[in-house]
């Protein structure tokens, strides 16, 4: 196991507006580790953004990082940085992509110039040396003829060629910790496998870690080294990928992976939701905030469950300390069972 | 990686790739043409005027003669003289430049004005917002030829003052304006792709937000230049516009208006020409908000029948 690059531990970002304390991130600890890829997956609303954000340093107010959360990265602590000691930091070591390549990239400038900017807003080369560059870094994500689509503006390229762009802005100045936001969500499946092809080939290159935010179960189990499963702005169960989506031991990650519907399945036969909604990040419920959606759900989860460690796996929910105890084994070995099925 | 290390600089950037000329564009669209054309000819007469009347704007023509007063068009004065014998297509001739000066003058300074207050306000919010919208909603709560009127009169007459004047009146509009599209810009993506990438908020301000906020000054400029231009023509005419042998259209209509039963035409003229100042910048600034916004379209066209 490689050293962490990226050490998340108790982190809290809150939102402060007119309705009250909007608790998007409630204590969330994650490690990336150099040279993997870790996902965090979660629905809409879970945090999973709001904690890439934070890493990034780009939670404006009324967005606040509470005092005592800790974001280390790379041996720095990350939290409580001024916007100019972060800047530096931001794009160079620590980079981002998005969600929407269409978006993303200014539609006044050509690619070329926004790829040379980053390249200039990090190291001290003169236009015509970033602009080689560029010619590089755009053969390096596969685009074709860069030298000629380095004067295209954006709408003249199409998603996936704008979200190559958006990486090879994002690694023009090889950083060590890659910050993915949904990046293959805006586009079709098609681009989305070549997208994330490019990803995992390029990590291979150049070494950087990958920390990807997603929904998708397909992108986990393409992209994953490890993952880290969001709910409610918590994570409630993280660990090596593999493990975790064949032997998930939390209730929501199960549920989660049921409701990916199959090739092959029947049209007749419904999918399989989660019931319920998310709750409100103005009041999360005190005990286990998945109790009320939860089919396992016991007297006990009416308080914060555990955290049950077993190797890197590690899971907050009193089931698995309550197997371990003797309570709820039945239950849970037909879960199991259902989920190797 | 490629092989043959292409210098990109040397590659011409293709034509299809360049910016589209906006001059071009406007060219292309029949309102603004006609708008163009006549602005063409307007600052043409501010460049060639002293010249086509005859050297310095103080050859005789423009000069009194009460002898000569009042006379009607003929071979000398193609549009006849004015009370004090001043030939009238002379002085509107060379009253073209203080008209032309007057409204760029103010239109420009309130744009240097406007812009950097709109795109502050906009971009950083806060505290500064609050400051620049009060002093707008201050200068707005005034009618604005009302405060303009105030200003000159305050700070006496004059090319300057009058320029001051008509600017305190549109620089608002270009706040708000600039503003308002500066609050939408700085929520896209590109900008926190931008802050992401540890651009500095400054430079994304001038680099990515003002470039994609520019398209309604673009628009509005030539519009205001027509205000501005109503603006000193009406301060003009109030006598409060540019010291009196100058020849400014404004201050000629107030002149000649004790004429106005006796010699129509001296009437006519500066304010005819007033017009088509005033006409050739909205012909132009229509074309402008056409080509650069077509939602904003006024008209929706409708295809003409094909001849059979």
């Amino acid at each position: 196991m490689t050293e962490p690059v990226l050490e998340i531990r108790d982190l809290r970002t809150y939102f402060h507006t007119i309705r009250g304390v909007y608790r998007a991130v409630d204590g969330v600890d994650l490690t990336v580790r150099a040279g993997r890829t870790l996902c965090v997956v979660g629905e809409s609303g879970s945090g999973k953004s709001a904690t890439a954000l934070s890493v990034m340093g780009l939670i404006e107010a009324p967005g606040e990082i509470q005092p005592g959360s800790r974001i280390r990265f790379d041996g720095q602590e990350l939290v409580g940085l001024s916007d100019r000691e972060h800047r530096r930091i931001r794009g160079r070591d620590l980079s981002m992509i998005f969600q929407e390549p269409m978006t993303s990239l200014d539609p006044v400038y050509p690619v070329g110039h926004q790829i040379v900017e980053a390249i200039r807003a990090h190291q001290p080369v003169s236009r015509k040396a970033a602009l080689n560059r560029a010619v590089e870094l755009m053969a390096l994500v596969g685009i074709p003829s860069p030298e000629r689509r380095l004067w295209d503006y954006p709408h003249h390229l199409s998603g996936g060629m704008r979200q190559r762009v958006m990486i090879s802005i994002a690694l023009s100045s090889h950083p060590k910790l890659l910050v993915a936001d949904e990046p293959t969500t805006a586009l079709d499946v098609t681009i989305q496998a070549q997208i994330l092809e490019l990803m995992r080939d390029l990590q291979k290159k150049m070494g950087m870690a990958i920390m990807m935010i997603t929904h998708d179960l397909g992108v986990v189990a393409e992209m994953a080294d490890d993952v880290a499963v969001m709910y409610a702005g918590q994570i409630v169960e993280s660990g090596i990928a593999e493990e975790v989506l064949t032997n998930p031991r939390h209730p929501y990650t199960e549920a989660l992976l049921h409701a990916v519907p199959v090739l092959g399945m029947s049209r007749d036969e419904p999918l399989r939701v989660i019931p319920g909604v998310v709750p409100s990040p103005l009041e999360w419920p005190a005990g286990c905030r998945f109790a009320a959606r939860c089919r396992y759900a016991h007297e006990r989860c009416a308080e914060p469950p555990p955290t049950a460690t077993v190797g890197r796996h590690q899971t907050r929910c009193w089931l698995p300390v309550d197997r371990s105890i003797g309570t709820g084994s039945a239950t849970r070995t037909a879960a199991a069972g259902e989920v190797n099925r | 990686m490629t092989d043959a290390v292409v210098d990109p600089v040397s590659i011409p950037v293709p034509r299809s790739a360049r910016p589209d000329r906006l001059l071009r564009r406007l060219w292309r669209h029949r309102s603004s043409r006609l708008g163009l054309i006549l602005l063409g000819l307007i600052l043409a007469l501010v460049v060639l005027g002293p010249w086509l009347t005859g050297g310095s704007p103080s050859s005789d023509m423009a000069y009194q003669n009460l002898a000569a007063s009042l006379q009607p068009p003929s071979a000398a004065h193609w549009l006849g003289t004015d009370q004090l014998g001043r030939d009238e297509l002379v002085r509107l001739v060379l009253g073209a430049r203080y008209t032309i000066i007057i409204g760029l003058g103010a239109v420009a300074t309130g744009v240097l004005v406007g812009l950097p207050l709109g795109a502050l306000s906009g971009f950083y919010r806060g505290w500064v917002d609050l400051v620049v919208q009060r002093l707008v909603d201050v200068v707005l709560a005034f009618p604005s030829f009302l405060l303009a009127l105030a200003l000159v009169a305050v700070l006496g007459p004059g090319l300057r003052n009058l320029i001051i004047g008509v600017a305190l009146t549109s620089f608002p509009r270009f706040v708000r304006l600039i503003r308002a599209q500066v609050l939408s810009v700085r929520e896209r993506p590109f900008v926190e792709a931008a802050l992401a990438l540890g651009v500095s908020r400054g430079r994304i301000l001038w680099r990515h937000v003002l470039p994609n906020s520019m398209t309604p000054v673009i628009v509005q400029t030539p519009l205001e230049l027509g205000s501005a231009v109503l603006t000193a023509a009406g301060l003009g005419f109030l006598g409060l516009g540019v010291r009196q042998p100058t020849p400014e259209w404004g201050t000629m209509l107030g002149e000649s208006r004790d004429f106005i039963f006796s010699n129509p035409a001296l009437v006519t003229y500066p304010g005819l020409c007033i017009v088509l100042v005033i006409l050739a910048v909205n012909l132009l600034g229509d074309g402008a908000r056409d080509v650069l916004d077509p939602r904003l379209r006024s008209r929706i066209k409708i295809p003409r029948r094909r001849r059979t």
